[in-house]
Parts: structure tokens; sequence; C-alpha cells
């Protein structure tokens, strides 16, 4: 029995390639496309492929290269060139595999899957095919993976893993699209009803056969899949032994006047599927013509098993005339052309017919179809493990792929997230660092402050000490000694001294005198105390005291010019400490860049405030170039407190002014 | 008819306390009428005590009180003018001298104020003389200042307005160097009622747009310091 076994599906993402413009890309293009021409000699286009191959040499740019080298590899395994094929096949997977080109791997696999199926090395055609849906299930290529399964699919179908032919179709269906690959869905559901056929589950057979119909109706480009579909459902039926309907289904597809030019091939099996079911069903007429046309067109296709059948079906038709002579001599004839192609199965039905034709030797004939029928059962099992196998490891390999891919994403997932933990606990510290400076700084400031209200405390100390000292001796002198000195003068003025008049004008005079000198005493202590008012605790008398020392040790003169009018006492602490600071500040910058001689300090009063302004006849600078330091952006910052401003005037050579206006009323 | 005065010095000083009965030894010599009973004390205690004693004879008819005294044990009694307010309390129809080295116009107003004395005597104008003068005025029923005290009485006439008793504190505070903060504790009022107080004498003293030195100057000037 022959079935239809479909093409598999050709490579065609060649013909998608960009033509380059370079001269060699367009050569091996030009010279590919020769080699595909099916009206030149076999000969020639192998020639045009071999040009195409050593013009490809020279090409550098690997990628480029890979992609001619696999079209090359595919257009010679068209030509049947074994060696030619294995060769450049091999040299497109090496390329592939250095350009980790996964694709072109599985191209490479693929071509290799055919070569071995064309060549009936079913394990090897399986494991490329496996290989080849390994590396698109990689890629996520889901429509190539399903044609691999597919191709997979048919190899277990030719080595008879009707099972595992099935659960791969099954696959391969899983993959497709239901709404686009209409044709690979045909060609599923029409392997899954050959399957099913073999499995003697003809119901399910007949199901699939007629669904892979429906999917085919949606097929634009049918060709004779048609033809070959009511072939296979009219087998169905044979198998089942209701040769009317069989009958049914190949005069459908006969019905095709131009079938015998499409596909010949297929027109010999259909002619001798319907004579041999014309015999089943009692037919006589035109029996022996028709199998013998059937017979010669296969062998002159040289379809070597399609003659087996042949012969196994006219032998059986001379039997039943009892032509057994002519019966045995075809049946002998199929064992000795089915051993030729290793078709095991039909030379098996030769066996058995030839046992029951030659009773004579009917024995030796079942003696060696069940020791034929032995090994057969062995080998497919073995091939069967050997299927098996190749999927197990591939799962094993995948599993690992999967474990290895899981695992490089943990990796990257525990490196990604100790790198963030670790910049973010790096930006913690460093805030937390910089809050920490940021607090030093104003714990700085505010002890700086401190500093400065302990030295203006004591400052004020100092002088309500310099002044109680004062009072006291202003008191000590009003009260004792301007009293005691009272006492005495008057006491003097009642004592009755006798003398001349001159000793008695002598003696008043001395009295005034004292009265005198009491006076001048008390007018010291009332300067000492009215010295309160200018000695209080001045401003200026703090900045003359910061200045002092600065100035004998760095060699300038200074000047402090102070509005008496300056109430200082009253102005609040912390503009003092403000201006205090500035005042520093200031001074250090002169003392730094300037290079002054004398430094001016001039506390007034004004409309706006109070006003600051601290000159120098330093070298001074061009304000254009001035960089907004940390001192003068602090100088700013302590004046905005109390609504100031802030001015710097200064030009090269002419010396720095800087002014201080702090609103203020009296 | 002689009669004999009862006299309490109070000074600090036993030279001072000397002079006076001096003076009044001077005074009983030239004037047989007065004659002298004599008592000191040198602490504000001991006067106190005495004077607490007389009250309940009537009996001191003339005092010599000194203004700057230490201040009593218990702390009742600050000066000698407190002093002096105490004898204008409990001893009727005295007559009272108070001397002083201090010709401080505040301290002078306030005196007048609160003891009202026979006699206003800044030592360092007196002379003998003139001391007796002034017992003798004194006790004949006339009142007898020292010339300073006159000439501030005289400048005191010629203003033309009032100083209530806290503006001449104020004053007073501020010309002896009182800072601006410690004075709510000094007057009863609130900073911003001094502050309010102080524009009003300066734009008084035609001080405005000045400091507090310019204002306690001219307050000087016109004797209310």
């Amino acid at each position: 029995m022959c079935f239809v076994i479909l093409f598999i599906g050709c490579n065609s993402n060649y013909e998608n390639d960009s033509i380059d413009t370079s001269l060699h890309i367009d050569s091996v293009a030009i010279l590919i496309k020769e080699s595909k021409n099916r009206n030149i000699e076999i000969e020639k286009r192998k020639g045009s492929l071999l040009k195409a191959y050593h013009i490809s040499n020279f090409e550098s740019n690997d990628s480029i290269r890979n992609l001619q080298l696999r079209a090359i590899a595919f257009e010679a395994f068209k030509l049947k060139d074994s060696a030619f094929f294995i060769k450049t096949n091999s040299l497109a997977f090496e390329l592939s595999k250095q350009l980790q080109d996964t694709f072109g791997m599985a191209d490479a696999h693929w071509n290799l899957g055919e070569y071995y199926l064309r060549n009936e090395d079913l394990s090897d055609s399986y494991f490329h095919y496996n290989q080849a849906h390994n590396n698109f299930e990689i890629l996520k290529n889901y429509y190539y993976s399903g044609r691999m399964l597919f191709n997979m699919a048919i190899v277990q179908n030719n080595a008879r893993d009707y099972t595992g032919s099935e659960i791969s179709t099954f696959q391969a269906i899983g993959k497709f699209d239901k709404k686009i690959h209409f044709k690979n869905l045909y060609r599923c559901y029409n392997n899954l009803g050959i399957v099913y056929n073999k499995l003697e589950e003809y119901d399910k057979a007949l199901f699939y056969h007629n669904l892979a119909i429906e999917y085919l109706n949606k097929v634009v480009d049918r060709g004779t899949l048609e033809e070959g579909s009511q072939n296979n459902i009219g087998l169905v039926y044979q198998e089942q032994k209701n040769f009317k309907k069989a009958a049914i289904h190949f005069y459908r597809a006969l019905k095709n006047d131009s079938l015998k030019y499409d596909n010949i091939g297929l027109y010999a099996r259909l002619l001798d599927n319907i004579t041999y079911n014309r015999f089943k069903i009692g037919e006589t007429n035109s029996l022996e013509t028709d199998f013998l046309r059937a017979f010669s067109i296969r062998d002159s296709m040289n379809n070597v098993s399609g003659m087996v059948l042949s012969k196994l079906h006219m032998a059986e038709f001379y039997l039943s005339k009892s032509d057994s002579i002519k019966a045995m001599v075809l049946t002998k004839d199929a064992a000795r052309l089915a051993e030729t192609v290793d078709n095991h199965r039909d030379r098996l039905v030769a066996l058995k017919l030839l046992s029951e034709i030659d009773k004579a030797n009917s024995h030796t004939y079942l003696n060696n179809y069940i020791a034929l029928n032995d090994s057969l059962q062995l080998q497919d099992l073995a091939i069967r493990n050997k299927f098996t196998r190749i999927r197990y490891e591939t799962d094993e390999y995948v599993e690992e792929t999967e474990r290895l891919a899981s695992q490089n994403v943990l990796i990257s997932i525990i490196g990604l997230t100790s790198l963030l933990l670790i910049s973010l606990l790096y930006f913690i510290k460093r805030q937390s660092s910089k809050n920490k400076e940021l607090i030093l700084e104003k714990q700085q400031q505010d002890a700086n402050e401190e500093i400065y209200k302990l030295m203006l405390e004591r400052h004020a100390k100092l002088e309500e000490g310099r002044l109680e000292e004062r009072h006291r001796i202003s008191e000590d002198l009003h009260d004792g000694v301007l009293g005691k000195l009272f006492g005495t003068r008057v006491g003097l003025g009642f004592l009755n001294i006798e003398g001349d008049t001159e000793t008695l004008e002598k003696h008043q005079f001395y009295i005034d005198e004292m009265q005198h000198i009491e006076k001048e005493i008390r007018d010291i202590s009332h300067e000492m105390k009215n010295e309160i008012l200018s000695s209080e605790a001045d401003f200026s008398v703090i900045i003359g005291d910061y200045i002092k020392p600065k100035s004998e040790m760095h060699l300038f003169n200074y000047i402090i010019n102070n509005n008496n009018d300056i109430p200082w006492s009253t102005i609040n602490d912390n503009i003092k400490i403000s201006l205090y600071r500035i005042i520093q500040e200031a001074i250090q910058n002169i003392l730094k860049h300037a290079n002054a001689t004398t430094i001016t300090i001039n506390f007034d009063l004004g409309q706006e405030g109070l006003l600051l302004s601290i000159v120098d006849d330093g070298s001074g600078f061009d304000e254009r170039t001035i960089k907004k330091g940390i001192g003068l952006k602090n100088m700013k910052s302590r004046v905005a407190k109390f609504n100031g401003t802030i001015v710097l005037n200064s030009h090269a050579d002419k010396g720095t002014t800087l002014t201080v206006i702090i609103p203020y009323k009296l | 008819m002689s009669a004999v005065y009862k006299v309490l010095i109070i000074d600090d000083h036993p030279l001072i306390i000397d002079a006076y009965r001096n003076a009044l030894l001077e005074v009983g010599k030239d004037n047989c009428d007065f004659q002298f009973e004599i008592d000191t004390a040198n602490t504000c205690d001991i006067a106190y005590k005495k004077i607490v004693e007389a009250s309940k004879k009537n009996s001191i008819d003339l005092v010599f009180l000194d203004i700057k005294l230490p201040q009593s044990k218990d702390g009742e009694i600050l000066s000698g003018e407190d002093l002096g307010i105490k004898i204008r309390e409990l001893i009727k129809g005295v007559k009272i001298i108070v001397s002083t080295t201090y010709n401080d116009n505040y301290l002078i107003h306030n005196i007048f104020k609160t003891i009202n004395p026979e006699s206003f005597l800044i030592k360092n104008d007196l002379t003998p003389k003139k001391l007796v003068l002034t017992i003798n005025s004194v006790l004949n029923g006339d009142p007898y200042h020292s010339k300073s005290v006159i000439k501030l009485l005289q400048n005191h006439l010629q203003n033309d307005f009032v100083l209530d008793k806290n503006d001449r504190r104020l004053l007073y505070e501020l010309s002896i160097g009182t800072k601006m903060k410690d004075l709510p504790d000094i007057l009863p009022l609130s900073i911003g009622g001094i502050e309010r107080r102080k524009r009003h004498l300066k734009e008084l003293f035609d001080t405005v747009d000045r400091d507090d030195k310019a204002l306690i100057q001219v307050a000087k000037d016109k004797g209310f310091i």
C-alpha cells in the first residue's frame, strides 16, 4: 500500500534575501538563480552553483557569506549533489555557530534533516529536524518550529512509529495559527489521517482526513492535494473492506482529467488502487490492462515501491483466476524488488502471499516471513527508542538551557538588586554625610555666634566692671574724701587761731583753697560718672578690639569712623553679630587678596538705615571676573536676614568698597 | 529767755559731726538764747532708734541730716532721704537741715518733694560762717538754702512744663547709663511705654532725631537731672 507522503516544504526564506549592490553578491545571486533554472542541464546548473560557491569564498562579510552558503547548500541538495551539499552545508553551519546565528544553525539542521530523509536515514533525519526545532524554539519562531515538528512526524511515520508521529503532529498543530497556516494544518491533519489508518482507528482517520480537506479548501494553491486526500480516504475504506465507498473516493480523484499531466505518480497510484478495488468488488472488465497501465507508468518513473505494489496487486488478481504460476512469478518479482529498495513491509506482504501460492514451500516462506517480521519489529523498536532518546536528550538539553537561562535571570536579578542596593546605600550614606556636614556647619555657626555673644557679654561685663569701679571711686571721692575734707575744713574754720593779720589771712586762704580742692574733687567725681554715656559698650570699640591685633600683625593702618548717634546698645545683637562677621570676612579677604595699606570702616546712620562700609586701598579686581564665592554668599545671606543689601564695588588698582545697608529705625 | 534745743546730728563722718557741733557751739556763744543739747548718730539704725525714742517725748527740735548714709541693717531705710521722711512723720515741728555733697538736680528736687527741709546745704558751698548763719536762720524760722540749690529751684521755675516722677526717674536712669532693657524693672512701665515717654521727652526738650545723650544733656542743662 502506498500513501501520499507530503513534500516537506522547502525553505523559501532565501528568496527574499536583499540584493546587495556589491558585485560579488550580485553575481552569487545570479549564479544561484541560474542553478535553479530547470530548463538548463543538470550538469550546467551544478557548475553555476560551484562558481557561486567559489565567488562567495571571497566574501568578507561573514553574515552575507553565511546566507549565500546556505542558499548554495540548499540548491546542491535539490540538485542531489550530495558531497557538495554536505560540504557547503557544514560550512554554513560552522559559520553560523561562529556568528552565533541561531537561525542559520537551525536552517543548516533543516537542510540536513531533509537530506537524511531523502536518503532514508531516518534517525539522523529526525535528529537534525529536532535540532532545527530546538533552535527555532529558542528564537521563538513558532511557525518554523511547527514545521520542524511536522517533518519529525513524517520521519516517525516513515519509521512506522505511528504513535510518535501522532504526538509530534499534534505538537506541530499547536504551533500553527488556525487563521493563517491553512496549508501546514492541512498537511498535519492529513498525516494524522494516515497515522490513524495505520493504527486501525478508521473513524478517527476519516475524521482527520475530512478536517484536512476543510483546511485545504481555504488554500489558494492546492495543486493535486485534494486528489491525494481522496486517495487516502479511499484507502481507509479499502482497509475497512468497504470497497464501494473506497471506489467513490478514487473516482472522485480521477475525475480530474489533467491529473495525468499534473501528478503522473499519483495518477498511477490511483489507477492501481481503483483497479484493485474493482477487482475486489468483483468487476472483471479491463482489469488486466489497467493493472498493466499503472505498472508501466510506475516502471517508466522507476518508482520501485509502486512497481512492487502493482505486482502484488496483479499477483492477487492472477491467483483469483487460478493462474498460480503467473501469480508466483509476480510475487517473487515483487519480493525481490522490495528487497532492493529495503521496502521490507511490502516484502513481508509478498512472502505471505508466496506461502499461500506455493503450497509446497509454504513452510519455508512462512518461516522467512516470521523471521523478517521479527527483525523488522526489532528494527522498529530500535528506531523508536532512538527517537525517544533524541527527544529526551533535547528535552534534557532544553531543560538545562532553561535552567541555565533562569539561573542567568536569577543571577542578573540578584546582581541588579545588589547593585541597586549598593547604590542606594551609597546614596543614603552620601546624603547622611552631607546632612551631617550641614548640621556640623550649622553647629559651627551657632558656636561662632555663641562665641561672639559671649565676647559681647564679656565686653559688656568688662565695661560694667570698669564703670562700677569708676562709680566706686567717684562715690568714694564724693562721700569719703569730700566729706572728710569738708569736715576738716569746717573744723579748721571753727578753730580760733591766734596770730597776726597775715597769718589769719593765710589761714583763711588755705581754708578757701581746701574748698577749691573739694570742688575739683567733686568735678572729677562727676566727670567720672558723666563718662558713663560715652563709654557705653560700644560696637565700634569691639570692632577696634578685633582689628587692632590684625593691623599689628599684618602691618596696615585702620580707621574706624563711628557716627555717635548710632545707638549701638539698643541695636539687635543679631544685627551686630552679622556685621561683626561681615567685617571679619571682609578683612580676611582684604588681607588675603588686596594687599592694602589702609582699611577704613565707617558706621553711619542714613535714611535707609544702618550703613557699614569697608574701604581698602588695595589692588582691587575686575568686578566682572569676581567669582560668587562662599564668602560673599554668606555675607548676602546674613544681610538678607534683616532685609538688608550688600554691594561690592571694585576696580583694578583702585581698591574695593563693600557697602552694607541694614534697615533700622531709631 | 533761753531755750534748750535738742539737736540730733546724723552723719557717718565723725569730722562732720564735729564740724556741726562746733558750729552749734559757735551759735550758742554768739546768742545766749540758743542752748543746745546735742546727740549724734552715725548710722541709719542708731538714728532711727533715737528718732523713735525722741518721738515719744517729742523731744527733738533740730536735725542735721546727711543724705548719703549706708542703708539700715533691715533694709527699711535706704538713705538719709528715707530717714528724713520718717523724721517728718514721727516728730511734729522738727526743723531739718539736709546736707549733702551731691549737687544733683534730680536728687535735690526729690528731697524737696519728700522732706521739704528747712535748709538744704551743699556741703561744698558751706563755710563755717554760712553754717552758723544757716543755723540761726533756721532756728529763727527762716529757710536757708545753699546758693546752688536756690539757683536750681529758680531754673525750675523758669520751665513752663512739668515732668512727673517717672519722667524724672527715666531721665535720671538714662543719665547714669541704665540699659533700656533694665528700665522696666525700675520704672512701673513697659518697654513700649518707656520708648513713648522717651519720645515725648525728646519732643519736650527739642531733641527729636537726636540720641539719648543729647536729651540727657539738655535735661541736665535745664536742671532736671
